[in-house]
């Protein structure tokens, strides 16, 4: 069923137990670390991670070893934060890593560190990870006692910490520099950029913020090779990736696939299809904060051809984001749907720039009005035009995706919008 | 290092890392902002400076900007608006602010906005100043597509603190108030809770919005969240009339505008001055006005018939002055008379008030040192005063500050605020003080001596820039005369030494000492707290402070920290004028200009004591809790209120306060400032220095100054450091470009045009002047033993004759306590407010005990100035501290 | 000429029949003050405040009639409400409110600008005083009457109860 032999990132899927640091290490486990520590200089770690084309997972896809390569030299301490506030709607693969493989994620974590001279790494979860972060401090601990992490790491001069700390559970922290702004214990909200954390990250310093499954992709690559990574994927979108799928499909889930496979595979072979032999209506490839994709029957073409990589997702006109794929069937309403979009992020709206905080909440209250029978004609017009006077217009990208959905259903579906409203 | 950029089609050569919206105000554009203020980090939040940028595509290989086909470097346009508040200028950047696009964009910020703003603006006191509504007028759209129904409420009133009152509605939360705290006031008790709608401005210190600067926060609010307690309601702001003045309440000579309605004052606010006060002002100078429109002001003239106060015409009042004094002098002679004037009045009438004596009467009995000056006067800046120029606003990197002996938070806000702004652009600081204050958490080194060895420190820290050679080579080959006396003198004063009178380590006082003397400009502000020392026996506090005050010079002198902009010496002084004061003679040993006289008056104190049969007071309180000497035959008393000394005068003459009149104040940095009339005079009241010219003439003086201007303009012939000083020169409105432009950049500091006073220039500016490195031995260090040190710190919001009228800032005004350390406390018993009695040179009182994390153990502290003067009547006039005895009870 | 006279004569006589028929119409003047003549709907004569329905006063004191006013003749002072003593719905109040009839022109503009329609000018024109003093109108003289039968205020809401019919908002 799969179109990998065996995994890359879910190999507690092949391998039992592998979140016990003795199993892990039995199966190659921190042997990626032993070896760049051993063999390697920290540039070459970084050089490893560009050639296998590693792009970040947490949704906007930038080269991972061309983040680590930004971090000026001499400037001293280096942090690292790993994010794993992973708040998108439909998103569930780092918990999985970090409930089930989080050796592989710490491994990547010091692998990452090395590279860039870090002293001190800050893996920063939503305030609902209270339990996965148990299991992982106690991974933690585990490493420490093994000597894969505090002071001289197996024998060598290079010493590392790596610290938990659990958000109070806002969407924004997500977004790296307001994630550096909560971990700094100020109100969760973007800052200016530039200066990227690169420069100018944590506590001021230069900062590498990488996704938990970026990380966790680390260790093979680096274990392997580059050359060994890119036999999975495209050649721009080279790997592997964890989809989250959820929504109508008859087995939701986490499947690990290549870049690059077909969507069809990801919805029928490893979802087993939409349940009931009901039609397909749409998909939503990166939760709440991408266009929504029509089914067959609303689009032009077939949906399930396209090609799960980053480039193709983007022809579509959508984006693979951090590949959480929510599944709607027909019955699904699409007004009901954006508008718990709508409401989703206005909740999550941080309030510091005013077109996301008013426009969000402008655009939930039009929502409420078309939901509550009394839409007014224009409605939808005004819809789209609030979306305009967003788009573009925002601090950040949380503000920007928001008219994602209004957008993208109201193209795609316009007609059960105007149903609503009264002539 | 320029920049060229183009703007809507015009050219701007602005320095590097200018600001888009700096760039554009520079050749003339208006970006709208709201959360952008000048003196603020940028955010970027409110994203009403959207604007279209391009930058030109450069040929990497080449580093030349490409061409196309007509020659013209192509731009590379950024893909979204760019906040132009955020964004610097790079060369050859391409701005566009007057595009459809840019006003859709500003049309629509405007309109999400509003959508939950209350429009109240028939009710709100922002209506009519205010940028919101301004820029809706200019950019918004005319009509709001949100429903009515749905707009988000909040509270309408919801009192941050006792001064300010917050409209949670009608927030556009841009974070000005929060970042002034904590970027400029250094108080952060401001912050946003909550997310998206709801997020909203709250306070969590206790006591709530606990900054001494908290009415700045209403002036940079750009809508009406923010509201003053003092002036909510009270009028519109067409209504006003914005009047230029100063701020009377200390040294620092803030710039505000006195903003009357009806013959009384409704809002104090600042008023631009970048060499002064910026756009700030602090909460004792906004909301400390109450004492003019006081029910309790002097409105007729008094005198005393059979023991009793009797209201008497102007005439009846001045012909008794004279005849009395007239008789005095023939009978005992000129030196029976003397006078004592406050700091607090303006230059003319202390001019004339000395004038009056010296020249009318015939005697130097001339004294301002009473109540906090009698702490201290100051001559050291008269030679090494800071340079003309100077601008505590722009100093960076190569600046270092030594604060000694001074609560700049407590003692002269503004300058607090400066210098902490200093320190945060890159100055080194260095404070160094008997206790730890505000200013401390800014500081590169902290230096914590004991009490009464200030002195010692110095000499410390001018024994190391000595060995390590940090004189200034260009000034003190050439100018300064006895160096190596002084290098002889010092040699006994090694760290080491230093270390164990003042128990500051050997190591800190080599690093600051170092860190001082290795910058490139140095300037020392120093304060009460290290002057004053002595049990009451030796001398004069005025002597007792000056080896601290020669010590202070010549660290500055010795440095080569002289005779150039933004180096040399602040003295923090207490009062509006207490720089005048000194400047022209208003002691008894020197004439205007820091002339000795001849042939040295009594002072205040021997005055007071008993030196003179006649005294005539203007604008002091000497007899606070002090009973009239016997020799004391009759007491003429100027005032705005029945002070304590008025209570004892033989005649009381009212006065007019400084909102009723016209004058100018000399400030700190010797900033000589002119402030207007605002309000009517009540009753009968007159301008100080119209009562003494009438006493002059009735005394058969030929003294015909008909107005302020004229006695500035024989100032300025008389005294050499005022030459120059004209009032017409004096309201001059300063140019458009020194100005913040408007006021939806700059809060609403514009109201009154901005003046700029007139520097006199101190000695070691005229590079021929030699200058002279005296020797005083410093003071024996205190004894320890038994019992505490008491400290008299001076506090902002004190019982001040002017301050404790006004009812508006009450709890605030500090009541009479002790306050002592939490070990102190513990050791003794007490707990706080439970009584303490202390007692000292045979005096014991009892007051309730503060505990207070500040105080060092072994030191308890009774501020100055309070209701009743405890801190005075147990150490004497102008001692700061003392040995005393505290136990429980 | 006796064509002259004679239709001279006429035209005397038919001016005489004129003044004779008048004689005994009913006179056209008005006994004022017992007898008053009504005014038309947007006559503009005295400025009355006017109240809510349920006694509050519409004024907030916001001063716009001031502004407004081309001869300057209105003063207001505003004041904050408070819970014990409400005066108007909202936060704000007009403390002190007069007008100088004297310098009033009567023009209608403060009635344009008032944004609550407190201010209005209505119907009563009979404005002579004994003295200049008396020209100035008090709040008192101009606020409408209002005697409610019971009202009754919780957390803001004002709730009226009127003679007939139930409790309002």
């Amino acid at each position: 069923m799969s179109l990998l032999a065996e995994h890359v990132l879910l190999r507690h899927r092949d391998v039992p137990h592998i979140r016990d640091i003795n199993v892990y290490t039995n199966h190659g486990g921190y042997d990626a670390l032993r070896k760049a520590l051993s063999d390697m200089r920290p540039e070459e770690v970084t050089d490893v991670v560009k050639a296998a084309g590693l792009r970040g997972r947490g949704g906007a896809g930038f080269p991972a070893g061309v983040k680590w390569s930004f971090i000026p030299a001499g400037v001293k301490p280096v942090y690292i934060v790993v994010n794993a506030d992973e708040s998108e709607p439909g998103t569930f693969k780092d918990r999985e890593i970090i409930e089930a493989n989080p050796h592989q994620m710490i491994e990547g974590i010091a692998l990452c560190a090395y590279a860039v001279g870090a002293q001190a790494a800050y893996v920063y979860g939503r305030g609902e990870f209270k339990g996965p972060f148990v299991g992982l401090q106690q991974a933690l601990d585990d490493a420490y006692e093994k000597g894969f992490l505090g002071r001289n790491i197996l024998n060598s001069d290079f010493s590392f910490d790596i610290y938990t700390h659990l958000g109070a559970g806002a969407y924004i922290c997500g977004e790296e520099t307001a994630l550096l702004e909560s971990l700094e214990g100020k109100l969760g909200q973007p800052r200016n950029r530039p200066p990227f954390p690169a420069q100018v990250g944590l506590y001021n310093k230069p900062t590498v913020v990488n996704n938990v499954e970026t990380l966790t992709n680390v260790p093979p690559i680096v274990l392997h090779g580059a050359q060994w990574y890119r036999q999975f994927g495209t050649d721009k979108s080279p790997g592997t990736k964890i989809f989250c799928l959820s929504g109508h499909v008859a087995r939701p889930g986490n499947y690990e696939l290549p870049l690059g496979a077909p969507l069809r595979h990801l919805i029928e072979e490893c979802g087993g299809g939409v349940p009931g032999g009901r039609a397909l209506k749409a998909i939503l490839p990166a939760g709440a904060s991408a266009p929504i994709l029509p089914g067959p029957g609303w689009g032009t073409g077939d949906i399930l051809d396209l090609s799960l990589d980053y480039e193709s997702v983007q022809a579509a006109g959508s984006m693979l984001g951090s590949a959480s794929f929510i599944v709607m069937d027909e019955t699904v309403d699409m007004v009901w749907a954006a508008s718990k979009m709508a409401h989703f992020f206005k909740h999550e709206s941080c309030g510091k720039c005013s077109p996301c905080r008013e426009g969000t909440y402008w655009v939930e209250d039009v929502y409420h009005r078309l939901r509550d029978g009394s839409g007014r004609p224009g409605d939808v017009d005004l819809l789209l035009n609030i979306a305009d006077q967003m788009d573009g217009n925002c601090f950040c990208l949380l503000g920007e995706f928001s008219v994602c959905p209004v957008r993208s259903s109201i193209q795609h579906f316009r007609d059960e919008y105007e149903a609503l409203v009264k002539g | 290092m320029t920049v060229t950029l183009t703007i809507d089609g015009r050219q701007a050569t602005v320095p590097k890392g200018t600001l888009i919206v700096e760039a554009a105000k520079q050749v003339g554009i208006e970006i709208p902002v709201f959360c952008y203020h000048p003196k603020l980090e940028p955010v970027g939040m409110c994203r009403m400076c959207l604007v279209t940028v391009g930058t030109p595509l450069v040929n990497r290989a080449t580093g030349q900007s490409q061409l196309d086909a007509d020659g013209l470097p192509i731009i590379r346009w950024f893909p979204k608006p760019q906040t132009a508040c955020t964004m610097s200028v790079s060369e050859g950047m391409v701005v566009i602010t007057d595009s459809q696009e840019v006003a859709a964009d500003r049309k629509a910020i405007l309109e999400f906005l509003l959508t939950s703003h209350p429009l109240d603006c028939p009710v709100c006191d922002k209506g009519g100043e205010c940028p919101l509504q301004d820029l809706t007028y200019r950019h918004g759209p005319g009509v709001s597509r949100f429903d009515y129904d749905s707009k988000h409420h909040s509270a309408k009133r919801y009192p941050l603190g006792d001064l300010i009152v917050l409209d949670r509605e009608r927030c556009i939360l841009c974070a000005r108030c929060t970042r002034f705290q904590s970027e400029i006031a250094q108080d952060p008790v401001l912050a946003i809770e909550n997310r998206g709608r709801d997020a909203r401005i709250v306070s969590y210190s206790n006591p709530v919005f606990d900054s001494h600067y908290s009415g700045n926060t209403t002036d940079i609010c750009p809508v009406g969240a923010l509201t003053s307690r003092d002036f909510r309601f009270h009028a519109r702001a067409w209504e006003l009339t914005n009047i230029p003045s100063l701020c009377n309440h200390c040294g620092v000579g803030c710039n505000t505008v006195l903003s009357t309605r009806r013959g009384q004052i409704a809002r104090i606010m600042p008023r631009q001055n970048e060499t002064v006060n910026e756009v700030w002002i602090c909460d004792k100078g906004r909301f400390g006005h109450h004492f003019n429109s006081s029910p309790y002001r002097l409105t007729m003239p008094l005198i005393r018939r059979d023991g009793e106060l009797v209201e008497a015409s102007w005439d009846d009042a001045l012909q008794h002055v004279a005849s009395r004094l007239t008789s005095i002098i023939e009978a005992h002679g000129s030196d029976s008379i003397g006078g004592i004037a406050g700091a607090c009045l303006p230059n003319e009438d202390l001019y004339l008030f000395q004038k009056f004596l010296r020249e009318v009467i015939g005697t130097h009995n001339v004294d301002h040192r009473v109540g906090l000056s009698a702490t201290f006067e100051d001559d050291t800046v008269y030679a090494v005063g800071v340079g003309t120029g100077t601008d505590l606003g722009r100093v960076g990197r190569d600046t270092a500050f030594l604060v000694i002996g001074s609560d700049l938070d407590q003692e002269a806000p503004i300058l607090y605020l400066r210098v902490a702004g200093a320190a945060r652009h890159g100055a080194t600081l260095i404070t160094a003080g008997g206790r730890p204050t505000k200013l401390d958490k800014q500081s590169n080194h902290s230096l914590r001596y004991r009490y009464g060895t200030a002195t010692h420190l110095l000499l410390g820290m001018i024994h190391v820039i000595l060995e390590a050679n940090l004189t200034g080579n260009e000034t003190v080959p050439h100018r300064v005369n006895g160096l190596n006396e002084l290098r002889a003198n010092v040699a006994d004063w090694a760290p080491e030494r230093v270390a164990e009178i003042t128990g500051v380590p050997p190591d800190e006082i080599r690093a600051a000492a170092r860190a001082f003397g290795e910058a490139k400009n140095g300037i020392v502000l120093y304060g009460p707290e290290g002057l004053g020392w002595g049990n009451g026996t030796q001398g004069t506090s005025w002597e007792a402070g000056s080896p601290l005050r020669q010590a202070v010079a010549n660290l500055v002198t010795l440095t080569g920290f002289i005779g150039r902009p933004n180096n040399g010496v602040i003295a923090v002084l207490p009062h509006a004028n207490s720089r005048g004061a000194a400047d022209l003679g208003v002691v008894p040993d020197r004439l205007p200009g820091y002339v000795p006289a001849e042939r040295p008056g009594l002072n205040a104190q021997e005055m007071l004591g008993g030196g003179v049969r006649a005294l005539l007071v203007a604008g002091a309180d000497p007899l606070a809790g002090v009973t009239l000497a016997d020799e004391l035959e009759f007491l003429v008393v100027q005032e705005l209120f029945l002070t304590q000394t008025a209570q004892q005068a033989d005649v009381i003459l009212p006065a007019a306060a400084l909102a009723e009149r016209d004058g100018t104040f000399t400030n700190l940095e010797r900033w000589v400032q002119r402030f207007d009339p605002g309000l009517p005079v009540p009753g009968q009241a007159r301008p100080d220095w119209t009562i003494i010219r009438q006493l002059a003439v009735l005394l058969g003086a030929d003294w015909a100054y008909a107005t302020v201007g004229g006695v500035l303009a024989e100032m300025a012939q008389a005294i050499p450091l005022y030459r120059g000083m004209s009032y017409e020169q004096l309201s001059q409105p300063v140019s458009l470009s020194r100005r913040m432009s408007h006021y939806i950049y700059a809060g609403m500091s514009f109201q009154a045009e901005m003046r700029e006073g007139m520097q006199w220039p101190a000695l070691a500016e005229d590079g021929s002047a030699k200058l002279e490195l005296d020797w005083l031995d410093p003071p024996a260090p205190p004894a320890e033993g038994d019992g505490f040190t008491l400290v008299a710190p001076r506090v902002l919001y004190d019982g001040g004759t002017l301050l404790g009228q006004a009812e508006i800032l009450g709890t605030r005004l500090v009541q009479p306590h002790i306050a002592l350390s939490s070990a102190d406390a513990a050791a003794l018993g007490v707990l706080d407010g439970q009584g303490l009695q202390v007692s000292a040179n045979g005096q014991s009182i009892s007051l309730p005990a503060r505990v207070d994390g500040l105080v060092p153990q072994g030191v308890v502290a009774i501020p100055r100035n309070l209701k009743g003067a405890p801190a005075e009547s147990l150490l004497g006039e102008g001692r700061i501290f003392s040995r005393v005895k505290v136990v429980k009870g | 000429m006796l064509r002259e006279v004679w239709s001279g004569s006429i035209e005397i006589l038919r001016a005489m029949w004129i003044t004779l028929k008048h004689f005994f119409r009913p006179p056209v003047t008005n006994q004022y003050p017992d007898d008053r003549v009504p005014v038309y709907p947007r006559f503009r004569a005295r400025h009355v405040l006017k109240r809510y329905e349920n006694g509050l006063e519409r004024c907030i004191g916001c001063s716009l009639c001031a502004a407004a006013c081309p001869t300057d003749c209105i003063l207001v002072i505003a004041a904050e409400n408070t819970e014990e003593n409400r005066r108007s719905p909202g936060e704000r109040y007009a403390e002190v409110y007069e007008i100088n009839l004297l310098r009033c022109i009567f023009c209608g503009y403060c009635a344009e600008a008032c944004p609550t329609e407190a201010i209005v000018l209505e119907h009563d024109f009979e404005l002579s005083t004994h003295n200049r003093w008396d020209a100035i109108i008090t709040q008192e003289e101009l606020l409408e009457p209002h005697e409610p039968d019971y009202i009754l205020i919780r957390d803001d809401q004002v709730w009226v109860e009127p003679k007939w019919g139930h409790l309002t908002k």
